[in-house]
C-alpha cells in the first residue's frame, strides 16, 4: 500500500512522517523545508509513506509543489492524506474537496490542533466527518497526539463514501462535460477532473492528455472558453469551489475566547517591526558571531588543534619515522599533507566545531519561525537585484552549507530569481566553515567590517548585473508568515545531527581524496606546478607562496580551503593586510567541487561553468583591488 | 412617457457603443448592413462616424462618445455589484439604463469612490476618465487597493485585477472576494491579517486587491 502526505507548506507533513515510520525528514518553521520526496516504511504497517513538498493548491507554481504533484498523479496512491494547518481550514478545505473530487481516497488531518485551540477555535469533527465523508482526524505533532489515530484510520481505510462534493453553475458544469466527453483514455484522476484542471489552465494537465486523439480539439475548446469568461475562468472557478468549501463549513467552526496573545507572539510582531526589526537582525547576527565565531572558532578550534597535534600528530609522525622506511608512503599518512595529519586535522579538529556549532543555531534560527520575517525585511533591497525577499531563505542557509542551499533555491519561482540567487551563493555567501574561520582570523573589528563591506558591495553588484542581463519580468513577493513558535530542543538535536552525519558523509571522503590527489601530485611534481601556477595570481594579490596551496585546496571544497587558511593564520605567516586580502579572495573564490555538482544538476552545465570561472575572475580581481586599497587607505 | 428625443440619443449611443465593442475590444469589422440605416444615417450627419467600403468607422469624436458610454455602463455594474450587492441579472439591465444618463459630475463621483476600477465585475477594462489621471479628489472613496490602506484599516475583497500567474498566486492563498482581511502593516512590506494567518505581499500584488473598507 502506497500513502502520501499532501498539504500546503509549513503545516507539519514532515512531522508527522518522522512519528509514522521513524524516519526523520527535515522538520523547519517556514514553508518550503521539504523541497523533495522522502519515503518510508509505517511502523508496524505494510504501507510505505512519501512526505512530499508542499502544495498550495492544483494549480502549481513553484518546482518544489510541481514534486508533489506529481507524486499525486505519477504513482497514484492508495490513500492520500491531507495534511492540514486546523486554524486555516477555512482557505485550505477547497483541496480536500479538490482531492476528493478527483477520486483520490482521502484522509483529512487536522494538525496543529493546539494552536487553533489558543485561538479560541473549535471545529465540529463529528459533522466535518459526515459532510466529507471521509475520516478526519485532529493531531497535534509536535506532542504526538493523535498520530495511533491516524495509524489506525490508514490500516482500516476503505475509501471515500461520496464523489462530487464541488458545485459548479451551470455554464462550468457543461463546459465539463463536453471536455470529458472529448477525453479517450483513462487517467489517475476522474476525467472530470482532469476537464477542470484543463479549464483552469493548469499546464501539467495538458502535458497529461497530450496524447489524446482529439488534444488539439480539446485545447481549442479550452481556449474559446476562456474568452467567455474574460475574467479568468480559473478565477470563476477558484470562487465557485470556496463557495462549496464554505457551504460545507457553515456550522462547524465556531470561536470561543481567545486565550491572551503570548510573549512569543508579541516578539513575532517586533521582528517585521520597522524600527525593532534591524536592531534585532543585527542582534542575531551579533549572537552568531559570538557563538560560532568566538566559543566555536576561536576556543573549540584552538582546544581541538592542539589536541589533535599533541595527541595524535606529533606521536604519529614519530611513529611513522621508526615504522615507515618509505618516504612517500610516510608521507600519505602523516607529514605535511598526509590523510590524518592534514586530511582528517581539518574535518575533525577545525570544520567540525565550527560546523556543529552553525547547524545548531542554524536550526534554533529555521525552527523559530525567524526567516520568513527577514524575509519581509529585506524584500525591497531584494528587488535591487532582482530578487523577492523569498531568497533570504536560501541565501541565509548558505551562510551554512552553499550545497544545500544551492538546492533550497526551488523554492524561488522564477528561472531568474534561481539563477541570480545560484550566482550570489556561488559568488560570494561565505559558507559556515568560511564563515568560522574568518570570525577567528579576523585580526579586528575593523577588518571584519572591512570584509563585511567588500563582500556585500560584490554581491550586490553580481546580483544587480545578473539580473540586467536576464530580461524576464520582475518577481513578486508573497509569504505565508509562520507562527513564531519556540524551537523544541529535541528536533534541534536531532536535526543537527542528520546534518552534520550528511555533511561529514560528504566532507570525509573529499578530504581523504584530496590528499590522496595532493599526494599523487606531489610525487609526480604536477602539485608543485600547480602551486607556482596559483603563487603567481597569489602573488599579485600580495599574498605568500603558501597561499598558493590554501587555492589549491579551494578548488576541492571551501570549507578545505577555509581550514588551510586557519592553518596558514595560526602559523603567523601573513600579516593584518594580507589576512584580509585572503579573506576577501577565499570567500569570493569558486564554490566547492559539491555546490558546483548540484549547480550543474540544478541550472545545467553551461551555467554553472559560466558561474564557475566568473568567481575566479572575481575573487582575484577583488582581491587585487582589497589589497591596493589597503595600501592607499591605510586603514589597517 | 420619455421624449422621443431622449429615446433617439439613447439608440445612437447603443449603436456606437456596439461598433466601439467591435473594433476596439473583439478587432473585428463593423459591417454597415447589419444596422438599422435611420440610425446609421444620423449618426453620419453628426460626423460620428463615416463609412468605408462598408465596413463602419468611428471618427473621433464618435469614438469618445462610445468610450463614454462603455465605461458609464461598465461604472455603474461595479457600482451595483461591489457597493449595493445587486444580483447579476439586475445589474446588467439598470447598467443599461445608467450609461445614457449620467453627468460628467455623477460619474466622477462614482468612479472615485469606486477608487477607480480598471476592470468590470465581467473582467472587462473600464476606459479611463479625466478622474483617473489625476487621482486627487474630494470625494470619500469606498472602494480602495490594498495598497492605499493603512494599518489598522479592514477590507473585504471585492476583486483582483492581475495577470495570470500573479492571479493564481493570489487565488491558491484563498484571498478571494468575499473575504475580510486587516492590514497590520505596510512597511517594509504589506502584512495583511486574513484568517488566522497573516500575509506579507509586495506592493505589485497589493495594487492587484481591491477593497471595500469597513
Ligand atoms: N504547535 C504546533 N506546531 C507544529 C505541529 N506540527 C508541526 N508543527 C511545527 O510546524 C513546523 C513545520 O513542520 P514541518 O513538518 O516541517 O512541515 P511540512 O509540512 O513538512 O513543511 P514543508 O516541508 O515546508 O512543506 C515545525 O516548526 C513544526 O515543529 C503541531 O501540531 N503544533
Ligand atoms: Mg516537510
Ligand atoms: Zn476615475
Amino acid at each position: 500500500m502506497k500513502v502520501a502526505l499532501i498539504g500546503s507548506p509549513n503545516v507539519g507533513k514532515s512531522l508527522i512522517f518522522y512519528h509514522l515510520t521513524g524516519k526523520y525528514a527535515t522538520v523547519s518553521n517556514y514553508p518550503g523545508t521539504s523541497v523533495d520526496v522522502t519515503r518510508g516504511k509505517i511502523k508496524g504497517l505494510e504501507a510505505t509513506l512519501i512526505d512530499t513538498p508542499g502544495m498550495y493548491s492544483f494549480i502549481t507554481i513553484t518546482e518544489e509543489e510541481k514534486v508533489a504533484k506529481k507524486i499525486l498523479f505519477d504513482e497514484q496512491p492508495d490513500v492520500v492524506v491531507h495534511v492540514m494547518d486546523a486554524k486555516n481550514i477555512e482557505r485550505k478545505l477547497p483541496l480536500t474537496l479538490q482531492l476528493i473530487d478527483s477520486c483520490f481516497n482521502t484522509v483529512l488531518v487536522l494538525n496543529a490542533m493546539d494552536e487553533a485551540k489558543r485561538l479560541g477555535m473549535q471545529i465540529d469533527v463529528d459533522l466535518l466527518r459526515e459532510r466529507l465523508g471521509i475520516p478526519v482526524v485532529e493531531t497535534i505533532a509536535t506532542q504526538k497526539k493523535g498520530i495511533r489515530q491516524l495509524k489506525e484510520i490508514i490500516e482500516s481505510f476503505r475509501g471515500n463514501e461520496k464523489a462530487e462534493l464541488i458545485y459548479f453553475n451551470e455554464g462550468i458544469q457543461n463546459l465539463i462535460k463536453d471536455i470529458t466527453s472529448m477525453i479517450e483514455s483513462s487517467y489517475p484522476v476522474r476525467k472530470q477532473f482532469l476537464a477542470q484542471l484543463l479549464l483552469m489552465g493548469d499546464a501539467d494537465a495538458v502535458e497529461m492528455i497530450r496524447k489524446e486523439k482529439k488534444f488539439e480539439e480539446i485545447i481549442e475548446y479550452v481556449k474559446k472558453a476562456s474568452l467567455r469568461y474574460p475574467h479568468s475562468l480559473s478565477y470563476e472557478m477558484a470562487l465557485q469551489i470556496e463557495k462549496s468549501s464554505s457551504k460545507i463549513l457553515s456550522g462547524i467552526v465556531s470561536y470561543v475566547l481567545p486565550e491572551k496573545g503570548s510573549l512569543v507572539e508579541k516578539l513575532g510582531e517586533l521582528t517585521i517591526h520597522p524600527v525593532f526589526a534591524i536592531p534585532m537582525a543585527i542582534a542575531a547576527i551579533l549572537a552568531l558571531y559570538f557563538f560560532a565565531g568566538v566559543i566555536g572558532a576561536q576556543i573549540l578550534v584552538d582546544f581541538l588543534e592542539t589536541f589533535f597535534e599533541d595527541n595524535i600528530n606529533i606521536p604519529l609522525n614519530s611513529a611513522l619515522e621508526v615504522y615507515v622506511p618509505n618516504y612517500w608512503l610516510r608521507e600519505l599518512i602523516g607529514g605535511e599533507f598526509g590523510i590524518i595529519t592534514l586530511g582528517l586535522r581539518y574535518a575533525f579538529a577545525i570544520i567540525l566545531p565550527i560546523v556543529t556549532i552553525f547547524f545548531f543555531i542554524f536550526s534554533i534560527i529555521e525552527d523559530s519561525g525567524y526567516l520568513p520575517r527577514l524575509a519581509i525585511l529585506m524584500d525591497r533591497l531584494f528587488k535591487v537585484v532582482g530578487l523577492s525577499g523569498k531568497a533570504v531563505i536560501p541565501l541565509v542557509l548558505g551562510l551554512g552549507c552553499g550545497t544545500m542551499a544551492t538546492i533550497v533555491t526551488k523554492v524561488l519561482e522564477t528561472r531568474k530569481e534561481k539563477i541570480i540567487a545560484t550566482v550570489m551563493l556561488a559568488v560570494g555567501i561565505p559558507c559556515s566553515a568560511q564563515l568560522g574561520v574568518i570570525f577567528s582570523i579576523a585580526p579586528d573589528i575593523t577588518s571584519m567590517i572591512i570584509w563585511v563591506s567588500i563582500i556585500t558591495v560584490v554581491l550586490l553588484i553580481a546580483g544587480y548585473l545578473a539580473s540586467k542581463m536576464i530580461k524576464e519580468p520582475e518577481p513578486v513577493f508573497l509569504i505565508e508568515i509562520p507562527t513564531l513558535r519556540v524551537p523544541e530542543l529535541g528536533n534541534v538535536v536531532t536535526k543537527t545531527i542528520t546534518r552534520l552525519e550528511w555533511y561529514f558523509k560528504e566532507v570525509i571522503p573529499v578530504f581523504v581524496v584530496a590528499s590522496l590527489f595532493i599526494w599523487v601530485g606531489r610525487i609526480t611534481g604536477v602539485f608543485d606546478m600547480l602551486v607556482s601556477l596559483l603563487t603567481i595570481p597569489a602573488g599579485v594579490i600580495g599574498l605568500p607562496e603558501e597561499a598558493a596551496i590554501v587555492f589549491l585546496f579551494g578548488f576541492f571544497r571551501r570549507d578545505y580551503g577555509a581550514a588551510g587558511l586557519f592553518d596558514l593564520a595560526d602559523k603567523g605567516l601573513l600579516s593584518v593586510s594580507q589576512i584580509i586580502v585572503a579573506m576577501v579572495t577565499l570567500t569570493l573564490f569558486v564554490p566547492c567541487v559539491a555546490q558546483f555538482l548540484v549547480m550543474v544538476k540544478e541550472r545545467g552545465m553551461k551555467v554553472a561553468i559560466l558561474i564557475f570561472v566568473t568567481s575566479v575572475i572575481i575573487a582575484f580581481g577583488v582581491g587585487y583591488l582589497t589589497s591596493i586599497g589597503l595600501v592607499f587607505t591605510n586603514l589597517v | 412617457m420619455k421624449e422621443p428625443k431622449h429615446e433617439l440619443k439613447e439608440q445612437l449611443e447603443n449603436v456606437l457603443k456596439s461598433i466601439w465593442l467591435k473594433v476596439y475590444e473583439e478587432k473585428t469589422k463593423a459591417i454597415a448592413s447589419n444596422y438599422d440605416e435611420q440610425l446609421i444615417n444620423e449618426l453620419l450627419s453628426k460626423k460620428y462616424v463615416f463609412i468605408e467600403n462598408g465596413e463602419i468607422k468611428l471618427s473621433e469624436e464618435g469614438e469618445r462618445v462610445a468610450r463614454k458610454v462603455v465605461r458609464l455602463h461598465r461604472l455603474a455594474e461595479r457600482l451595483l455589484s461591489d457597493v449595493l450587492g445587486i444580483s447579476e441579472h439586475n445589474t446588467e439591465i439598470s447598467a443599461c439604463l445608467f450609461e445614457h444618463v449620467l453627468s460628467e459630475e455623477v460619474e466622477e463621483a462614482i468612479c472615485t469612490l469606486l477608487g477607480h476600477p480598471a476592470i468590470c465585475p465581467h473582467g472587462r477594462r473600464i476606459p479611463k476618465g479625466e478622474c483617473c489621471l489625476e487621482g486627487a479628489s474630494q470625494i470619500r472613496r469606498l472602494i480602495f487597493k490594498l495598497s492605499e490602506l493603512n494599518p489598522g484599516d479592514e477590507g473585504e475583497v471585492k476583486y483582483l485585477v492581475a495577470d495570470e500567474p500573479v492571479l493564481q498566486k493570489i487565488l491558491t492563498l484563498g484571498m478571494l472576494p468575499g473575504k475580510r482581511f486587516r492590514i497590520i502593516r505596510v512597511f517594509p512590506a504589506y502584512v495583511v491579517q486574513l484568517g488566522n494567518t497573516n500575509f506579507a505581499i509586495d506592493k505589485t500584488i497589493a495594487d492587484t486587491i481591491y477593497a471595500l473598507k469597513i
